[in-house]
């Protein structure tokens, strides 16, 4: 599988030397993954689609673009790694340079971690908003995030009047 | 205003790394705005109730996300972290449970997954407990999950011990260990997980009704807390997978001739254990039935704080007395599968007998101690499915060598044994670690193949 730093992996062409069984998943744009049970397995919505019966056909991801399933992928890879060696430090810190993206990217991994079921990949990016948010303004939180401000001058003095006990 | 707000954004915050800044330029859409609503909650999970307040100025989108959040997080200290300054002693305590009313009061009914709340730099009314988690409870919590320090008795909602919902319940009260009082009658159906810390039961009968009426508990852990008037802890939990038991204090200890005496027992039948670490003061009376399951035990048992480092003195009676302790220890576990020994438990239990280092040993001890050894256990008793044991902290005594043969003799799958020896031997580690080697090869061994590392 192409690493997260290269754009597009070619379709199909990751199979690891290791004989365990494969899954195949679909992304949006038709192009197909090959990965290891065990990697597509991190994902509670395919964990259920494989005990349904759908493990033989190819798993269609309807909502997710190649480029963020290549994405996926490499967090379910390195997970897996992770989880049969307990080293902490080294999952902190590749978790922290995995997360270091875009507010774009960042939103599709979000949705696809939810979409998908993939807890640890969801707890990663929610708590990376939630650090972003952390101790911030409402006006410094809205630049960061794109956020457009449609609430009048006036209806936010009454927010803050109301929530006066929660604002500074 | 505006520019000065947006300079400040863009000087990057020490703790966090900003979004790389040449993708943020490009991206112009709010998409955090569109995610799901529970998904927006998720992300507020990881805030503090107050910051999540405050996301109500964002926009009309995110007006009133608040106040269906269904994780209520009450942190003093991130209250204090990113907000007023308020100094003296009094650290924001009022605005503190100032807001926890008033989010409780304004979020209205909407279900609570988790309520967790931690204050234990300052004491506070506890009543006011009382009040949250009876809310809490009627907005069907599922996780609570309270650390506060508290000085007076607490008293908790009857509701809270009858909910069908709560799955998570974790309480510690602080360095005071106050007294929990409990309701007449309990009983939680889904309850998983249980962990009472730094408290004080005071009854017998409640204390086990809330024990032993949790059908589905998976884990539990009672921890730096006080059992007063409690004679009997019974444990009793058909699907406990996890068991910590850890520094228990009785309100009146009694020291007789033969040292301290414990007047609370504890008894654990807990058919699926699976991991099991106790450490309490190696006379209290333990009965493990039912332990078919387990896998992993660690113990790590202490004796009189006044002979921590003098065991030499103590009273020979005494000695017998811990020793016949740990024997039924070792066969109240006899279904285990590994054993972890604390250095603490070996290495003074290895000194109960008026020691001899191995080099001064002479041909005539060795007997009684190898006697010893022997005459207290039953010739049937064997170890039928101990696998690896992991000993800390060797020193070389003898007695330790009396402990591995009787493993060696008793334990009948045995395929590992760990040794890490301890850094303060002697000069002639060396030395003695060889001779110890030595010996340990000749000793009968009821599994056919038993591997010894020495670390």
């Amino acid at each position: 599988m192409a690493s997260s730093s290269s754009s597009l992996p070619s379709p199909s062409s990751s199979s690891s030397s290791s004989s365990s069984k494969k899954l195949v998943l679909r992304s949006s744009d038709e192009k197909h993954f090959e990965v290891d049970e065990a990697v597509a397995l991190q994902s509670e919505m395919i964990k259920q689609m494989v005990e349904d019966g759908f493990g033989g056909d190819v798993i269609p991801l309807l909502n997710v673009s190649s480029n963020i399933l290549s994405k996926v992928i490499d967090y379910c890879k390195k997970h897996v790694d992770f989880d049969s060696k307990k080293k902490m430090d080294d999952r902190r810190r590749w978790d922290a340079e995995y997360i270091d993206v875009g507010v774009d990217e960042l939103y599709h991994l979000i949705m696809a971690a939810n979409y998908r079921n993939i807890k640890g990949l969801l707890d990663l990016t929610c708590q990376k908003v939630a650090d972003t948010i952390k101790g911030k303004k409402p006006k410094q939180i809205r630049i960061i995030f794109n956020i457009k401000n449609d609430v009048t001058p006036e209806g936010e003095q009454k927010i803050r009047k109301e929530h006066s006990w929660a604002f500074e | 205003m505006e520019a000065i707000e947006s300079k400040i954004c863009s000087v990057p915050s020490k703790k966090l790394k900003p979004f790389k800044s040449e993708k943020a330029v490009e991206s112009t859409a709010d998409r955090i705005s569109a995610l799901p609503k529970a998904v927006l909650h998720y992300i507020l999970s990881f805030l503090d109730v107050r910051s999540a307040v405050q996301t109500s100025m964002l926009s009309k989108r995110w007006r009133y996300i608040w106040t269906t959040l269904p994780y209520l997080n009450f942190d003093h200290i991130l209250f204090l972290a990113y907000g007023w300054n308020w100094g003296g002693e009094n650290l924001g305590m009022d605005q503190f449970l100032d807001l926890i009313d008033r989010v409780l009061f304004l979020r209205g009914g909407s279900h609570i997954q988790k309520f967790r709340l931690y204050c234990i730099r300052n004491y506070f009314d506890t009543g006011r407990l009382h009040t949250w988690t009876l809310v809490a409870a009627r907005c069907n919590v599922e996780e609570v999950d309270i650390r506060v320090s508290a000085k007076e008795a607490v008293e908790l909602p009857h509701c809270l011990y009858i909910s069908e919902s709560m799955s998570v319940l974790k309480l510690n009260l602080g360095s005071k260990r106050p007294k929990l009082v409990l309701p007449s009658s309990m009983g939680l159906p889904n309850l998983k997980i249980l962990h009472l810390c730094s408290l004080c039961f005071v009854d017998d009968e409640l204390t086990n009704k809330l024990l032993c009426n949790c059908p589905l508990l998976e884990s539990l852990i009672i921890r730096y807390c006080t059992l007063k008037n409690v004679e009997n802890l019974k444990i009793s939990a058909p699907r406990l997978k996890n068991l910590v038991i850890e520094t228990c204090f009785e309100d009146s200890e009694v020291y007789e001739e033969s040292g301290r005496s414990f007047s609370c027992k504890i008894n654990v039948s807990a058919p699926n254990l699976i991991s099991f670490k106790c450490r309490d003061h190696l006379k209290r009376e333990y009965t493990l039935e039912n332990l078919y399951s387990l896998v992993n035990a660690d113990i790590d048992m202490y004796l009189e704080e006044d002979y921590d480092n003098e065991l030499l003195k103590l009273p020979h009676k005494r000695k017998e007395e811990y020793a016949q302790c740990m024997i039924k220890w070792l066969t109240g576990l006899s279904n285990i599968k590994a054993l972890t020994l604390s250095d603490l438990l070996l290495k003074r239990v290895c000194r109960w007998h008026p020691m001899y280092q191995y080099g001064d040993e002479t041909e005539s001890n060795l007997p009684v101690i190898r006697a010893y050894w022997e005459a207290e256990l039953p010739e049937k008793c064997t170890l039928n499915h101990l696998k690896s044991v992991e000993i800390q902290n060797l020193l070389g005594y003898v007695n330790e060598l009396m402990f591995l043969k009787f493993l060696l003799k008793r334990a009948m799958v045995l395929q590992k044994i760990v040794i890490n020896t301890s850094k303060t031997w002697p000069q002639d580690r060396e030395e003695r670690l060889m001779k110890f080697r030595k010996e340990l090869q000749t000793f009968p061994q009821a599994s056919s193949s038993v591997t010894i590392l020495f670390i």
